[in-house]
């Protein structure tokens, strides 16, 4: 990707989310909330999150690559039961790293 | 003195911007801890993609949300077109207006450069914080002054991570495997949240929908998935309160 692409990027993403955070600080004077838009939104960052998670462990380059001895499996299961348990951010990605690297080492020594 | 003066007490003895604005970055602290490793992995990352870093810092203060940021340069790295990587980076962002809506009338008599500027600013950290000091004094004066002060100790801390990240960076092994730390901090973010079962339901279903969908050209599949999960959410949220 050209560097104009990614300045393009920069910009365009930056006017959305800052567009999205003023809406209605700076939209309140000019109109009321919708009822429904709330409802919709409330469902936004467990869907996208979700999807995000899941592509970038199965998915390369928009192809399935579904590999059962891939280290980053039990990685991401240990972190997401860290990550329900403790809710801490930090920890849930300690663990996760030091799982996927505790299994990439045992790979490399068992096998 | 009025009744709403008698009502709220400590309203009585004036908080001054300063004070509210030092009470606000202090009751941060705690916060940033958890989100400098996170600016950390989004600075590296942007690096590790092939970013300069007068492009990662573009992000950084421009965009300034990190999920946002991760799933952008994911999508850079899949060489994805910029309308793909813009709408889906920016619908992780449209929780955004949630927040937006919910913390609108405490700043309702602001002037418009206060407006942008506390929008600008605006984190899922420091609106929980401001909302629920809020919450506590409603009558408050220059309250805004709080929030601000909440949300730039993430924003200073955010850029300073940022920074780190770009100097280390590069020097990281790719054996390392730290771009893993980028599902890992998505899990950090999303797990927590699915306390109640229609949550639970859009990720399954959006993450079902991102693998079935996959073929899809564009990145198309990511978009359909996500909008599958938010209807699979609301329907659930129908369906038990039917």
């Amino acid at each position: 990707m050209s560097h104009v692409e990614i300045w393009l990027i920069v910009f365009l993403l930056g006017g959305v989310t800052f567009s999205l955070r003023s809406s209605f600080v700076l939209g309140q004077d000019f109109f009321s909330e919708p009822p429904w838009l709330r409802k919709f939104l409330t469902y936004v960052p467990a869907s996208v999150l979700a999807a995000l998670i899941i592509s970038g462990l199965v998915l390369r380059g928009g192809q399935v690559q579904f590999n059962l001895t891939d280290p980053r499996y039990p990685a991401a299961i240990i972190a997401g039961l860290v990550a329900w348990k403790t809710k801490n951010m930090l920890l849930t990605i300690l663990v996760g790293m030091l799982t996927l690297w505790s299994v990439q080492w045992c790979y490399l020594t068992f096998l | 003195m009025n009744s709403v003066e008698n009502r709220y007490p400590d309203q009585n003895t004036l908080e001054s911007p300063v004070v509210l604005f030092r009470k606000g970055w202090k009751a941060m602290m705690p916060l940033l801890i958890g989100m400098f490793p996170f600016s950390l992995i989004t600075g590296s990352v942007a690096v590790a993609k092939g970013l300069t870093v007068a492009e990662t810092f573009g992000f950084s203060v421009f965009i300034f949300a990190g999920a946002s940021q991760l799933a952008a340069l994911e999508l850079i790295g899949e060489n994805a077109p910029i309308w793909v990587v813009v709408l889906t980076a920016g619908m992780v962002n449209l929780r955004f207006m949630i927040y937006s809506a919910s913390i609108a009338p405490y700043f309702k008599f602001l002037s418009k450069p206060w407006k942008m500027l506390c929008s600008y600013v605006l984190s899922d950290q420091a609106y929980v914080m401001s909302h629920n000091y809020y919450q506590k004094k409603p009558q408050l004066k220059q309250r805004h002054f709080y929030f601000l002060g909440a949300a730039s100790a993430l924003w200073v801390t955010w850029q300073l991570g940022c920074a780190v990240g770009v100097f280390i960076g590069a020097k990281v092994p790719p054996e390392w495997s730290l771009d893993f730390a980028v599902p890992l901090s998505f899990i950090a973010l999303v797990v927590p949240n699915l306390k109640d079962k229609a949550s639970l339901w859009a990720a399954m279903v959006a993450g079902v929908c991102v693998v079935i969908l996959a073929p899809l050209p564009f990145n198309l599949g990511f978009i359909v998935a996500a909008f599958a999960g938010i209807a699979a959410g609301v329907l659930s949220e129908r369906l038990v309160s039917a």
